[in-house]
């Protein structure tokens, strides 16, 4: 298409891609379980940490031993026969569990492709015994520019999201119109609300590219909530952990 | 497939007879524009669920509430009303890669098994690829498939011109030709309503097919009908400035 320049400028859709055509292949990815098999044992709660502000909040604040209780892990297997090079795995889902068996805490650091949201959120809900007397709640964390309002906030701040068979209260205020949540946490809150499973996603709008103390913080008030009922606060060992994790960061970046 | 919602609803809608209106994922989301402006307009009752794991998953709240309403809402929705004899869908997000051909094969079942008497594709196609023979005059097609009976005379509206080689070639119009195909094969009355549009703010766009559909189904007995703006279309092209630079 001609611009008023008069260069030619490729024609983009919000709708639709320029090709039309849909025949490409279906990707069907493999997954791989490492570690205890959670599929005969009954959780009353599940909690997805899905981003780095979340995994944050759950190392810091709801793990009674930061590295001890890794209970198992799910990895994507990637298929490097193309390159050449041997088959490679990816940590997908990393599964944690309270002291009293009570509330699992699974965290999801790795960016998850669009194509395989569907068959992750499969494979999750394979590996757990989740049921309509299950609790679920999503963490989530999404930049602050994707956040439409008329009003002025300042983030972080945290808004949520429930099934329609969720009948308690929320701590934090509902995700106002015209506002939307995708990825990983729309797959598993979608999926729920279907099979009438009780779940919240709270979804923390921060205002940074990399993980700040006041983002991770943003979370706490969900600590009232029953799923967290057998988690020890420690505010100093918390703050501890954030402290390592912000120097770590720091070192990465 | 279908998804009935568990609450408030004590037994299955009775479909048959009922008229099936959807939107096609294609430029500029006309069809999904039209398809919430005729739920938010006719008060649509919201009865459950299709196939969401066809589509790249997406949820927020009520998007026809200007309260704050608690309810959920998902990327792909039924919405129902005995009064209008109508059901539509209203889908939110593209399909996921490779999902196209199940889908349309899904929705075929699915509308042949509750046997809708007739299913409306809203759809748009782009304008750049007008021919020079048809640029001039509305911009409203139509495809019709060889069951359908009762042709609306109202309409006015042109037949899609196929290519040369006699191949429908409907660019922007996403899953809109291989639905159409799908339908005429399982031989539903289908009848696909495309515009040809640009991109940008489409919701003049999606009104005047609206109107157009209104003259053949009368939903809204005035010529001049004030459809109703949702709360969910607000925001479009992102926040006002912000006070703070001034």
């Amino acid at each position: 298409m001609a611009s008023f320049f008069g260069e030619i400028l490729p024609v983009v859709s919000r709708a639709v891609d320029d090709d039309d055509s849909d025949d490409s292949e279906i990707i069907v990815p493999s997954f791989v379980w490492k570690g205890e098999d959670f599929t005969n044992l009954k959780f009353k709660h599940i909690v997805f940490g899905i981003g780095t502000v979340a995994t944050g909040f759950i190392e810091s604040y709801c793990l009674p031993n930061k590295d001890g209780n890794e209970k198992a892990k799910l990895c994507e297997i990637i298929d490097c026969e193309n390159t050449g090079s041997k088959t490679k795995e990816r940590c997908v889902l990393k599964v944690y569990c309270d002291d009293k068996e009570d509330t699992i805490f699974c965290t999801c650091m790795s960016h998850v492709a669009s194509e395989i949201i569907w068959p992750l959120k499969d494979q999750i809900f394979s590996k757990f015994q989740i049921n309509t007397s299950t609790n679920i709640i999503i963490l989530d964390s999404a930049p602050i520019h994707d956040f439409k309002s008329n009003k002025d906030i300042t983030a972080p701040f945290v808004r949520s999201l429930c099934t329609n068979n969720f009948n308690k209260k929320t701590v934090f205020p509902m995700l106002e119109q015209p506002n939307l949540v995708k990825g990983i946490s729309a797959a598993i809150l979608t999926a729920c609300e279907v099979e009438d499973i009780p779940a919240e996603l709270c979804v923390c709008f921060i205002a940074t590219c990399v993980v700040d103390f006041a983002s991770i913080q943003a979370f706490c008030p969900l600590l009232t909530n029953s799923a967290f009922a057998n988690v020890t606060m420690d505010n100093d060992l918390s703050v501890t952990r954030i402290k390592s994790l912000l120097s770590n960061q720091a070192t990465t970046h | 497939m279908f998804y009935m919602l568990k609450d408030g609803l004590n037994s299955k809608p009775n479909f048959e007879s009922s008229v099936l209106i959807l939107p096609a994922i294609s430029v500029g989301n006309v069809g999904q524009l039209a398809c919430d402006l005729i739920i938010s307009t006719l008060q649509l009752q919201k009865i459950g669920y299709f196939c969401p794991e066809c589509f790249l998953p997406l949820v927020g709240s009520n998007p026809f509430s200007t309260a704050n309403d608690q309810k959920l809402s998902l990327t792909s929705e039924v919405f129902h009303s005995a009064e209008h004899n109508i059901t539509v869908l209203q889908f939110r997000s593209p399909l996921v890669k490779g999902k196209r051909k199940e889908f349309c094969e899904k929705l075929t079942t699915w509308a042949k098994v509750e046997k809708f008497s007739q299913l409306i594709i809203l759809s748009s196609c782009h304008a750049f690829e007008r021919k020079d023979n048809e640029i001039t005059g509305s911009p409203f097609r139509c495809l019709i498939s060889p069951t359908f009976k009762n042709l609306p005379t109202q309409l006015n509206w042109g037949v899609f011109d196929k290519k040369e080689n006699e191949e429908l070639f409907i660019p922007g119009g996403g899953f809109t030709k291989d639905l159409y195909k799908v339908c005429c094969d399982s031989e539903l009355a289908v009848i696909v309503l495309l515009t040809y549009c640009s991109e940008g703010d489409n919701i003049p766009d999606a009104m005047l097919v609206l109107d157009q559909l209104n003259k053949w189904k009368e939903f809204c007995k005035n010529e001049n009908t004030n459809w109703i703006t949702p709360i969910s279309l607000s925001h479009m092209f992102g926040n006002p400035v912000p006070t703070g630079i001034f």
